[in-house]
């Protein structure tokens, strides 16, 4: 207990004039009597204790004393200190991302989170504020440095957890920078840490208390739903990952069109991956969902958000691609079976004298390079030195051994066992980089996009390596093709993250888009400067497209889907971290010895009201029985005369 | 201020007498109805000539030889002596808080007819105007009347062709500041050498007390009868509130806060002084009527003081 402004007790001395007021100040109306002989004696006897008497029996008296008590004792603000999680100026991360949908924790991980900051809050000191950020795809501040329990509790209370991937950064640069402007700043990290498993994150100028929410790693996911073009019709490819330390048996069932298309057992090592790849689908495939569930009850998969994921098979335009080649049998194979590719062959000799050669969407430079870039992605492979891509040398028999997995371009390859017997040296410009390398760090896949045109580069011939044979290339192809589409050409973007937004290019004045979410009713979008932007895809699953254009009067209507999935290792690794590994992180399960000041002054003031509705009720009560008694002796006195006339 | 006395109240008691318990040999004839009846006519002595003096007691012969006028007293003739003392001071002159006052909680305003110091004067009249026309002799006395609060006397007199004196001498009579009852009853006692039957008309509000004055009057011979007046405020307060209660009479303040059990004490207060006084009175065979201005002062006269035996 102590006092924040002590001198103010020196207004206690206010109580020396009120008793004196009681003792002396009473204001007396005059009244002559004939004689105050009886009176005098009357009083003779009171008055040599009635100052005392009068102290002791005014209750009054003594409640004005008790008033003054505690107003005097609010004005000196007392508080007392009581250990708190974190004191002073608080900043409190609420992971809102996926993996706190994990029921691990009942009801969920992010419930037991809310609850966490719930005490924080009841535990804050009349000095402490509290700035509360949800942290899931962007930061989102909820309460920004506020003092009041109950702005920070609806603030709270507004909080829900999404299905979007989790991202650290912004919100850790966010809270950097709040944490700057406040010195002896408490960063307050309520999550399972999975985000923590991100590398490079931004360190913190502030003591960072971690708060560890979730006690299990159980949990299996589809990581990838991907279909592909072969000759025989669609092929899909399933990614699955078992997060858990324990063997996983899983059920995966999976549905084409709404119809059942095929289920089976899948067992997947602890911590490992599994792919399954289906053939045969009807060629007329359209819609295309994964879902998996735990084999047996003995097995737990706590996250439900990433244990279906959806795929749609683009009903675009088909690509226009330029294959520029001497001849290549893996690629004349791969393009042939692809229906969405209008693929147009000539050999270097005659690309010159190509004409419309800058009209295509894609372009393929097999061994070639064209004097002047032509607009549209571009994949070079293997080509000769230009002043674009000078080479330097070459090296014999490197191996794929520095591998980006989660480039998009690697997405679902193993090249791991590719052969390749010699591959160019290029000098790579600045905006390229590469996303794998040999051993020596010889760039041997590489991508680079200069001002909204994107480049692929494969330093050795196909013909030089046994990557045409392997069961990568048609996916390196697919994942190739698709990165290089024209970042704007919307229509054919099929899938997104929960929480991305996406855009339509609006190309026809008339043409008016709108989107159906799964389980919700359709948003028309509004076109700002030939952009439909749609936002709001926290939810996975299947969105509809409905396009309208109204050409000549007359209004024709397509149809078209993208869908959202949740791919992201940070969220379905649920395994709790027991320290974040932040600069400045108390290890979980520390008390933090942080003492928070709480001031008393709201009961002392409800007490100080109490007392003055008492010091009312008591001199109500008194003047009442005042006047019933003088009315009763007033009504004596005429009884008197009456029985004496 | 209504008048003292009205013809139709003096008719009711212009045939009574006034009763002392005891008879006593005055210096000359008297014509009261006592219950000692002597058979002596034996001469005792003269006296001056006293306006109001039946002439038919007058000593012609003297008269012839010294041409002065006496008076033959036979011994066995029995005559009253008349003694009323009116307590003028400003206490008496009450009649109730000042109007000032009514809004203050329990405060009964003031009624002049119930002054006491009116009651007593009227008291005083209906006694000497008994007096008179009984032909026994009236001293009537007004103690602390006036600025210097010293007695105011009238001189002796006796019949009833002395009423109008009487009444006006009653009627202005002024109140006065008081002072010391003993010592003025006392001196009175002193300075009376015919003693009689004593009226002392009263409110007895006095600090020295009175008992000293009363054994001095019945030393000196007086047959004292006591009307102690008061007005109801002062039997019966019912003022409450936190004042500052002013002496009328000395001008004294008294700061009190006056609540129920204020009220209750001084109401024992009262009834121990008036136990004292009756004690007192008993003690000393003095005749106390204590009376409140609310009563009517013919019931006073009439009834209360035939039924005591004053009155015949």
């Amino acid at each position: 207990m102590g006092l924040l402004i002590p001198f103010a007790l020196g207004l206690l001395a206010l109580a020396v004039p009120i008793v004196v007021l009681y003792l002396l100040k009473v204001k007396r109306e005059d009244l002559t009597v004939s004689s105050n002989f009886l009176w005098r004696r009357v009083l003779e006897d009171k008055q040599a204790n009635a100052p005392w008497q009068k102290l002791q029996k005014n209750w009054l008296l003594l409640l004005q004393l008790l008033l003054l008590f505690l107003l005097v004792f609010i004005l000196s603000r007392p508080f007392f200190s009581a250990e708190a999680q974190a004191s002073g100026n608080i900043i409190i991360l609420l992971d809102a991302s996926a993996g706190m949908q994990a029921t691990d924790v009942q009801p969920t991980r992010f419930s037991k989170a809310k609850d966490e900051i719930n005490s924080i809050i009841d535990g804050m000191g009349g000095s402490d504020q509290i700035t509360l950020v949800l942290m899931h795809s962007f930061p989102e501040v909820l309460a920004s440095n506020s003092t009041s329990k109950n702005d920070l509790k609806a603030a709270l209370n507004r909080a829900k957890v999404t299905s979007e991937p989790s991202n650290p950064r912004p919100s850790l640069i966010l809270a950097a920078a709040a944490a700057d402007r406040y010195p002896q700043t408490t960063v307050v990290v309520v999550s399972s840490g999975a985000f923590a498993r991100e590398e490079g994150l931004p360190s913190l100028k502030a003591k960072i208390k971690y708060i560890k929410v979730g006690n299990s790693d159980q949990n299996q996911a589809i990581s990838g739903l991907r279909l592909r073009e072969t000759g025989g019709g669609p092929q899909l490819f399933v990614g699955l990952n078992n997060y858990s330390a324990q063997v996983a048996k899983i059920n995966l069932v999976v549905t084409v069109d709404n119809k059942q298309f095929d289920t089976r057992q899948v067992e997947i090592n602890p911590e490992d991956k599994n792919s399954i790849t289906l053939t045969d689908l009807p060629i007329n495939t359209r819609i295309v969902s994964a879902r998996i569930k735990p084999a047996d009850a003995s097995q737990q998969d706590y996250l439900a958000a990433d244990n279906e994921a959806w795929t749609v098979r683009s009903a675009g335009q088909p690509q226009r691609l330029l294959l520029v080649t001497p001849g290549n049998t893996f690629l004349e194979l791969f393009f042939n079976r692809l229906p969405n590719y209008n693929v147009t062959k000539v050999t270097p000799d005659n690309y010159d004298t190509l004409p419309n050669k800058e009209s295509f969407d894609l372009y393929i430079f097999d061994t070639f390079t064209p004097d002047v870039l032509p607009p549209g992605g571009i994949f070079f492979i293997s080509p000769p030195t230009s002043t674009a891509l000078p080479v330097s040398g070459s090296v014999n028999s490197p191996s794929f051994a520095r591998l980006d997995q989660n480039d998009p371009l690697l997405r679902y390859t193993d090249l791991s066992a590719v052969y390749i017997k010699q591959a160019n040296q290029y000098t790579l410009p600045g905006w390229m980089k590469a996303v794998a390398s040999s051993s020596e760090g010889t760039p041997l896949i590489a991508e680079g996009d200069q001002q909204g045109q994107r480049v692929v580069l494969l330093t050795f011939d196909i013909h030089q390596s046994d990557l045409g044979l392997s069961t990568a290339w048609p996916i390196f192809l697919i994942n190739t093709l698709s990165w290089l589409q024209p970042a704007g050409a919307l229509d054919q973007v099929t899938e997104i993250n929960p929480g991305e937004p996406i855009s339509f290019n609006i190309t026809n004045p008339t043409e008016e888009i709108s989107v159906t979410p799964p389980n919700t009713g359709a948003e028309v979008l509004k076109v700002n400067s030939g952009v439909a932007s749609f936002t709001d895809t926290g939810q996975t699953g299947i969105y509809s497209v409905t396009h309208k254009m109204t050409v000549g009067g007359k209004t024709t209507s397509l149809s078209d889907n993208f869908v959202v999935n949740l791919y992201d290792d940070l969220s379905s690794n649920i395994r709790p971290l027991d320290d974040l590994g932040l600069q400045g992180t108390i290890p979980t399960g520390a008390s933090g010895g942080t003492l928070s000041d709480h001031e008393l002054w709201q009961p002392l003031a409800l007490g100080a009201l109490m007392i003055l509705m008492l010091e009312w009720w008591i001199f109500y009560q008194a003047r009442r029985i005042r006047r019933k008694d003088s009315a009763l002796v007033s009504g004596l006195d005429k009884k008197v005369k009456a029985s004496k006339t | 201020m209504p008048a003292l006395l009205n013809e139709e109240f003096l008719r009711k008691i212009d045939r009574l007498t006034l009763v002392s318990k005891r008879v006593r040999a005055g210096s000359m004839k008297g014509e009261r109805r006592s219950t000692k009846r002597g058979t002596s006519v034996e001469f005792a002595d003269y006296r001056d000539y006293t306006p109001g003096d039946d002439l038919r007691q007058v000593d012609w012969n003297i008269y012839a030889r010294l041409e002065r006028v006496f008076l033959k007293l036979f011994e066995e003739e029995e005559e009253l002596t008349i003694h009323v003392l009116i307590d003028c001071s400003r206490s008496m002159d009450w009649s109730g808080p000042s109007s000032d006052l009514v809004l203050a909680e329990g405060v009964t305003p003031s009624d002049p007819r119930y002054n006491k110091l009116h009651y007593a004067k009227q008291t005083a009249a209906a006694i000497s105007y008994m007096a008179l026309a009984a032909m026994d002799r009236v001293s009537l006395s007004a103690l602390f009347a006036g600025k210097g609060g010293h007695e105011t006397r009238l001189p002796m007199m006796r019949g009833k062709t002395q009423t109008v004196r009487m009444i006006r001498f009653v009627e202005e009579l002024p109140s006065g500041p008081g002072g010391n009852l003993n010592l003025a009853l006392r001196n009175y006692a002193s300075a009376t050498r015919q003693p009689g039957l004593l009226f002392l008309i009263s409110d007895l509000f006095a600090p020295s007390g009175c008992y000293d004055g009363i054994r001095a009057l019945q030393g000196a011979g007086h047959e004292v009868v006591l009307l102690h007046v008061l007005s109801p405020d002062e039997v019966n307060p019912t003022v409450r509130g936190d004042f500052k209660l002013v002496d009328s009479e000395t001008g004294e303040s008294q700061e009190v806060s006056i609540d129920a059990n204020a009220l209750e004490a001084y109401h024992r207060e009262f009834t121990n002084w008036q136990r004292d006084l009756m004690d007192f009175c008993r003690r000393r065979s003095v005749n106390y009527i204590q009376v409140e201005t609310d009563t009517s002062f013919e019931d006073l006269v009439l009834h209360y003081m035939r039924r005591r035996g004053l009155v015949n």
